[in-house]
């Protein structure tokens, strides 16, 4: 852990900057590419950030996105331990523990204490990190851990503690800007990884491939450039890696295949390590890192000549993301018509940088709730291959739920279902407490399986999810007044028209239709003739502007052309 | 399905494009669906691992009081359906199904190597393959594919629900998903939702034509179907609301959520809605502990009564009698209680087929009671991928193969 502490500390305060290219004297620097810049390396731009950055110039802001950094005090996780509660780690009650003679309530009581305290910590750690990102305190930095998390997939609905996880993710924090090649090398002996594919149980006599592929299809060479006889020798050579009980790396030499592999054309006796080895000598691995990297910062495929030149780059980099990142950022083509507003938030994306252009960090368990009821739960992707990207987010249903989750975040409650009273919450919870206790006691008793996620990702109805995320914003609700009416003041808005242009160029990076500024200054007319202002500018009346500006920021960031970047 | 009928589809759905939004939900389409004869499936998923001895119980063999002495089911409560098998006591309306020749269960449906957590074994039964989610999209998404590629109608595949099965997922072709009707609506009062109507639409027309250029940018792309999304969701919340609001139900729905699901569902049907498959579930049925006795009667009675006011419901109209339901659980439970009276995560478990055209009675064969496997569980008899095929081909016309990889023995369960 401590060599961690290392890595990350160079990163963040250390090396001198990379030789400037030549090349980005030739990008075009405006308002809207030093935006599109933000969009990209950071989590959207604030008005002040554009201004500062245009003054800048694009060496120095690219700098400045990579290397701005914040101290990440290191959550130690607790280590739920499956022996304290009677479990083996594989979840198999222990007969004649010391904890087998206690009373059955008190079993129940310390595994469902076990299970809050695992559940408390994590979301401690997701706060903590959706926090930073709101306030793009290290915008790179946590723009990286979202896309190695993304890539390199593990989730809180297969894995059974937080430990690992949190571990994980710590390291892909702090490492996220250092070389690829040394996160595949950690990879093969990361627990979690371990964990998720079951590879524990891959051992000689029964090689289970579950892990090889995936290292091979997701985290290095892409499909089509390996056979299946690749998986199956791949996978005996990882045999033996697992992930201990005390949430280590454990390597099992009594289970590990000693024999001779042929794998990609090289044989020998070969183990994990050297896997990885083999792996990242392939052409096609740098190609497909360099295409994943530069298609989750561009939002376009890229052409194959440009994967070819940033994969000689990467590998001559060792495999350094930070040089690679500073050549993409400051590659003219970068900032192409093509690629601006090209890409669909995600919905961290969308909840982030909507709260950072609003000046507004809603509550962590606010957070929670939306990404989740939008789809992108840290820690519990949906399939292996991670989240959908772009347009992939689009279900029958997705503007208007995100729709409706900005209307709660901003306050905008006229037509929300109120916040669940103290009694149904109550009830609740009794409620989800009895599914929990009747899980434990079965699991204490027979062979099954003690799965530690149910009852956290409940499938309520999203009615509730709405009456849950108002209640969290009752009381801790995004003021316009502070956030907005001393700028606009101070910029001399005057006039509906003013007001909306002012708004619709601090909130969207892509430019709407000119009949959407007309329909919204309609819209505003006639708020003014329901709240009686008169021909009073709507800054002259605090009330007024509360009232607009909370309905203009829910039907604004409700737009299609909100959702991109 | 024939070209002839292929074309009336297409031009049922040319008129439906012709009309109003909001008159069309009002308006029923019983008369011009009165020739079809396009079964519609109706996915019903039972969450957390349904007991099949519970709920289809063999109760001439020893073996199965046996094991559960504490927790069997008597034989004077059953509800028997033939010689050797009883329903459990609560599910009265599907045994009156059952005996009208309405209900066909396979048992001892499963697969080889079960997993006994839920979200493994939900994903081998959402995608029809042992590796889940890694092997693609969801058995019915790619029936969608397979099937309908050329259709671009954005409601073949609907899930009423909060939260999407992996089975209807389908990336080129995204499902119809609401939580209900009553929740498919903005939050936005009725000016903002104008408003933004409005600016939607205005936009997309002043947006440079599609048609013969695509548009120029990808962003440009990307905004087209966001708005071509939002325009879609706003037309399709319409039109749901529009029917459930009008529809005069033939049935009285029990006062529960699961009902309410179904009623919508009645309800698109009846309004003439294009989609060939409905999803829905019921849970959770996941009883580890002592409250499984209590748990079945409870959950078992508010399906058999939501289910059973949906098969009335939607036997009168043509359209209707041409749904068929399928049921099914991501594992049964093992074999012996557990010392708390409950049952652990099993394997093999029974499979229903519910409506007009199933050929009703028993399939495939029961499991042995005798012959449990290490783990005690009972053995699959039958694959679930057969009773799959055979929705496939019997509902659909489509070679199975094409959406389960290799070719799977059907099993004549639909007419």
């Amino acid at each position: 852990m401590l060599a961690q502490f290392f890595v990350y500390a160079l990163v963040s305060f250390g090396g001198p900057s990379e030789p400037s290219d030549s090349a980005s004297s030739s990008i075009p620097w405006n308002a809207r590419t030093v935006e599109h810049l933000y969009n990209r390396a950071a989590f959207g731009a604030r008005r002040e950030e554009i201004a500062e950055g245009l003054a800048l110039g694009p060496e120095a802001l690219v700098d400045r996105l990579i290397r701005a950094d914040v101290e990440w005090p290191r959550i130690e996780p607790q280590l739920f331990r499956w022996e304290d509660v009677g479990f083996t780690h594989r979840q198999l009650p222990i007969k004649g523990s010391d904890f087998a003679t206690l009373p059955s309530k008190e079993q129940v009581h310390r595994c469902k204490d076990n299970r809050r305290i695992d559940r408390e910590q994590f979301t401690q750690l997701e706060a903590r990190w959706l926090g930073l990102c709101a306030r793009n305190a290290a915008p790179v930095r946590d723009r990286m851990t979202l896309f190695w998390h993304s890539l390199f997939t593990t989730s809180i609905e297969v894995n059974k503690r937080k430990f690992e996880i949190m571990n994980q993710f710590q390291w892909l924090r702090a490492n996220a800007l250092s070389s690829y090649a040394e996160l595949l090398r950690g990879l093969v002996r990361d627990p979690a990884m371990l964990q998720y594919y079951d590879n524990t149980g891959n051992y000689k006599e029964h090689p289970n491939e579950n892990f090889a592929r995936e290292l091979m299809e997701l985290y290095s060479l892409g499909e089509g450039h390996y056979t299946e006889h690749d998986v199956r020798e791949a996978a005996r050579a990882l045999t033996g890696y697992a992930g201990a009980s005390d949430g280590t790396f454990e390597f099992l030499a009594e289970r590990h295949d000693d024999g001779t592999k042929t794998i990609l054309g090289r044989t020998g006796n070969f183990d994990g390590e050297q896997l990885v080895e083999i792996l990242l000598s392939r052409p096609a691995c740098a190609r497909h890192i360099a295409t994943r990297l530069i298609r989750y910062f561009e939002g376009v495929e890229p052409t194959r000549d440009r994967v070819g030149e940033y994969a000689v780059f990467l590998v001559a980099n060792d495999w350094r993301i930070e040089p690679f990142l500073r050549k993409l950022f400051l590659d003219p083509s970068f900032y192409r018509d093509a690629a601006l507003g090209a890409r669909v938030m995600s919905p961290i994306e969308y909840y982030v940088s909507t709260c950072h252009k609003l000046g507004y960090e809603a509550p962590p368990a606010f957070a929670h709730e939306m990404t989740d009821l939008l789809g992108q739960s840290l820690y519990a992707p949906p399939t292996v291959k991670g989240w959908p990207e772009g347009l992939g987010w689009l279900e029958t249903d997705t503007l208007l739920r995100r729709g409706n989750c900005i209307a709660l975040l901003v306050g905008e409650l006229d037509n929300a279902p109120p916040a669940l009273s103290a009694a149904d919450t109550a009830q609740l919870e009794s409620a989800a407490d009895a599914c929990v206790t009747a899980e434990i006691e079965a699991a204490l008793s027979g062979r099954g399986e003690l799965e530690m996620m149910l009852g956290e990702r409940s499938s309520i109805g999203t009615q509730l999810s709405y009456s849950r995320m108002r209640g969290y914003i009752e009381g801790a609700a995004w003021s316009p007044l502070e956030a907005l009416l001393g700028d606009l003041g101070a910029r001399g808005i005057s006039t509906d028209a003013e007001l909306v242009d002012a708004l619709l160029e601090d909130w969207l990076s892509t430019p709407p239709s000119a009949e959407t500024r007309t329909i919204l200054v309609q819209y505003l007319g006639t708020l003014r003739r329901d709240l009686a202002i008169g021909e009073r500018s709507f800054l002259d009346s605090r009330e007024a502007f509360d009232f607009a500006a909370r309905h203009l920021a829910y039907l604004v960031f409700s737009l299609p052309e909100a959702q991109l970047s | 399905m024939s070209p002839i009928q292929f074309d009336r589809r297409r031009l049922l759905a040319g008129g439906i494009g012709a009309l109003g939004a909001a008159a069309l939900g009002a308006c029923s389409r019983r008369e011009a669906h009165a020739a079809s004869a396009e079964p519609i499936l109706v996915l019903l998923q039972l969450y957390g691992g349904v007991d099949g001895l519970t709920t289809v119980v063999p109760f001439r063999d020893d073996a199965y009081y046996r094991a559960r002495p504490t927790i069997a089911l008597a034989e004077k409560d059953l509800l028997r359906v033939d010689e050797d098998h009883g329903l459990h006591p609560s599910l009265r309306e599907l045994r009156a199904n059952f005996d009208e020749g309405r209900v066909a269960i396979v048992e001892g449906c499963g697969y080889p190597e079960p997993f006994y957590s839920h979200f493994r074994s939900m994903d081998v039964w959402h995608t029809g393959f042992h590796e889940g989610k890694v092997a693609g999209e969801g058995w019915i998404g790619r029936l969608r594919e397979a099937a309908w590629a050329d259709r671009a109608s954005d409601e073949l595949v609907v899930h009423v629900g909060s939260e999407l099965p992996w089975s209807l997922a389908c990336a080129s072709r995204p499902p119809l998903v609401f939580g209900s009707a009553g929740n498919f609506q903005s939050l936005g009062d009725d000016r903002e939702q104008r408003t933004l109507r409005y600016a939607v639409r205005a936009s997309r027309d002043a947006a440079p034509p599609t048609t013969p250029a695509p548009p120029a940018t990808p962003s440009e792309r990307a905004l087209e179907a966001l708005r071509a999304s939002f325009e879609a969701a706003s037309r399709a919340s319409e039109r749901v609301l529009a029917a459930v609001e009008h529809y005069q139900p033939s049935v009285e729905y029990p006062n529960e959520a699961l009902a309410e699901s179904f009623r919508t569902i009645a309800a698109m049907i009846d309004a003439g809605f294009e989609t060939r498959v409905y999803s829905l579930a019921h849970g959770n049925y996941d009883s580890h502990g002592n409250v499984q006795v209590g748990l079945y009667k409870q959950l078992h009675r508010r399906l058999d009564a939501c289910l059973g006011a949906f098969l009335a419901d939607v036997r009168r109209t043509t359209r209707g009698r041409d749904v068929v339901v399928l049921a099914f659980s991501e594992f049964g439970r093992r074999f012996h209680e557990n010392e708390s009276n409950g049952t652990d995560h099993g394997a093999a478990g029974p499979v229903f087929l519910l409506g007009e055209r199933v050929r009703g009675g028993f399939h495939g064969r029961p499991p042995s009671l005798v012959e449990v496997d290490a783990d005690d569980n009972l053995v699959f008899t039958t694959d679930f991928r057969r009773v799959y095929a055979s929705v496939l081909e019997q509902c659909f016309g489509v070679a199975n193969e094409r959406v389960l990889g290799t070719r799977w023995e059907p099993l004549p369960l639909i007419a």
